[in-house]
């Protein structure tokens, strides 16, 4: 008597020698595909209403993140160069809408906070003529002679004892350059003198040859330069002076030959608005002319004991800081937007899989 | 189990030894001729499974070629802690199975007996083929759930370990469900004779 195991395993269904021989040749051409492959359909149909909540309340979430991100991005801090307008000129008549605006603009390149600084008030006391400089185009091209402001910054390092000696010698070099000091200032330590401040001007001229004095005085820690050309703003400064010129001729040949009270009156109103506006205009000129004709020259005396290792590894050190914050800022904003995206892709991957086997399971139901 | 894989199969004791512990690296030179001895000790077991899962002679042939040809391209993907070769490849037929099932809405089909070409005939050995006939008929009757199971038993040759990772289920739980259902066909085959 044959057991219920031994009948089971001689009903089962044994293949047919053709499909036997079919699937022997594929299996030595390696199971070439039948057919093309196509992508896996997704039944839409078989999801349930939550689980395609889910899935559209997740991706909905990682495109809100992905956009704030990207939005956040857009919020970069503010760039080196910040433009601000204000007016300063409140009864320049009509025309006075184009010179009621002025610029600010933080000079490039020095690092030292000091020099910074200096150089920031000389770009302020600039500013009106430096609205010209935001125009597109407005460069002058064919002007004959270029009017540049130049500024250079220089930290020299030394023993603070010598401090009274390297001063000495920046006051002599600005001399010999037909220069002068600006300013001067030196900061108290608890061991004496830790640091000095020099604001020079020096023909533009010579401005080459005061620094090269000046790096002869003591060790060199950082030297910079900048220039800007403002030309075009010069230029135009000009020709608004001209015109305003000759706009108070005018005004005056008007006034000789004005009749009645109320038209002198008006006429002189005017013509002491243009007055004012000349002597701005004048005042501006000169200011531009001063700083084309003198360069800026800020010098610092550090102490060369606190300065020399430190400050080279302080730099790295700082360098190193900042590479490392830009790549973990780089990673966090990559996760910020591959997290959500790969969490959404997980949960759908999930979803599907568990739809599509519950879909299998069901043909055995 | 090795007795009912040499008997169904003609496998070798190394074979089966194979089978039982290795991936495909660890049991030939290279990939593919691992899966070539796969497919060799494999294939009819797999076609016979497919074959009682569908009750259709040209839907099995189809699918079993596809399963094949699935695992093939999957070959590099099998890890062997995740279970044996033949739980892998019967897991890849069995999704083929069953997509053909809900391709084709053959739930209606499957009530009915598959043909047997190489069916021993009445003439040659009357008892034998009184009681198969019982037990096919018994078969038939099961639900499609159960009869799975003892085509993954009987026609794929699977320990209940291959047959719980085949079905997600615990070994402890294919082994009760496969208990169970043998004494419900066995019930059946008893009343109809």
């Amino acid at each position: 008597m044959k057991t219920l195991e031994d009948a089971l395993e001689e009903i089962t269904p044994t293949p047919d020698p053709d499909f036997v021989a079919d699937m022997e040749w594929r299996m030595r051409q390696g199971f070439p595909p039948q057919r093309k492959r196509r992508l896996p359909r997704i039944d839409l149909a078989r999801f349930r209403p939550r689980q395609v909540a889910a899935v559209t309340a997740s991706a909905g979430l990682a495109a809100v993140v992905a956009v704030a991100l990207i939005g956040s991005d857009g919020e970069q801090p503010a760039t080196p160069v910040q433009q601000q307008f204000e007016p300063v000129d409140a009864g320049g008549g009509g025309s006075g809408g184009e010179d009621a605006r002025a610029a600010a603009e933080p000079a490039p390149g020095p690092r030292s906070p000091a020099l910074r600084r200096a150089l920031s008030a000389e770009a302020t006391e600039a500013a009106p003529d430096l609205a010209f400089r935001d125009r597109p185009g407005n460069i002058a091209p064919g002007a004959e002679v270029r009017r540049i402001e130049r500024s250079a910054g220089i930290t020299l390092a030394s023993d603070p004892d010598e401090f009274d000696d390297l001063s000495d010698a920046i006051f002599r070099t600005a001399d010999r350059r037909n220069g002068f000091v600006l300013q001067s200032s030196f900061t108290q330590g608890e061991e004496g003198l830790s640091s000095g401040f020099f604001e020079l001007r020096v023909p533009s001229a010579q401005l080459q040859q005061t620094l090269n004095e000046l790096s002869r005085l003591a060790t060199v820690r950082t030297r910079s330069e900048s220039g800007t050309d403002v030309t075009a703003p010069f230029v135009s400064l000009r020709e608004r002076l001209r015109t305003a010129g000759a706009l108070r001729t005018s005004l005056l040949r008007r006034l000789e030959v004005a009749f009645t009270d109320t038209a002198v009156d008006s006429l002189r109103r005017r013509l002491e608005i243009v007055g004012n506006r000349i002597s701005r205009l004048r005042e501006q000129l000169r200011g531009m002319r001063e700083r084309t004709e003198f360069a800026t020259v800020v010098v610092e005396l550090v102490d060369e004991d606190t300065g020399a290792v430190t400050g080279e590894t302080d730099e790295a050190i700082d360098d190193a800081v900042g590479s490392f914050e830009d790549i973990l800022n780089f990673l966090i904003r990559a996760a910020g937007v591959l997290l959500p995206i790969g969490l959404v892709g997980g949960i759908g991957w999930l979803a599907v899989a568990r739809a599509r086997r519950r879909a299998r399971e069901r043909a055995l139901a | 189990m090795k007795r009912r894989l040499q008997r169904s199969c003609g496998m070798s004791g190394e074979a089966i030894a194979e089978r039982m512990s290795g991936s495909f690296e660890a049991t030939a030179s290279t990939p593919s001729e691992a899966f070539e001895a796969l497919y060799r000790r494999a294939f009819p077991r797999v076609y016979g499974y497919v074959a009682t899962l569908l009750r259709d002679r040209a839907a099995a042939e189809e699918v079993t070629a596809q399963a094949f040809e699935r695992a093939y391209r999957k070959r590099r993907s099998f890890t062997p802690s995740r279970g044996t070769q033949e739980a892998w490849l019967f897991g890849i037929a069995r999704n083929a199975a069953l997509d053909e099932l809900r391709r084709r809405k053959r739930r209606a089909v499957l009530e009915t007996d598959p043909e047997d070409v190489h069916a021993v005939g009445l003439d040659d050995e009357a008892d034998g083929a009184i009681r198969r006939e019982a037990v096919r008929a018994a078969l038939g009757r099961l639900a499609p759930r159960e009869r799975e199971l003892v085509a993954l038993k009987f026609a794929g040759g699977l320990s209940n370990e291959e047959i719980a990772r085949v079905l997600g289920i615990s070994e402890s739980n294919a082994g009760t469900r496969l208990h169970r259902t043998l004494e419900k066909l066995r019930r059946d085959c008893d009343e109809d004779a």
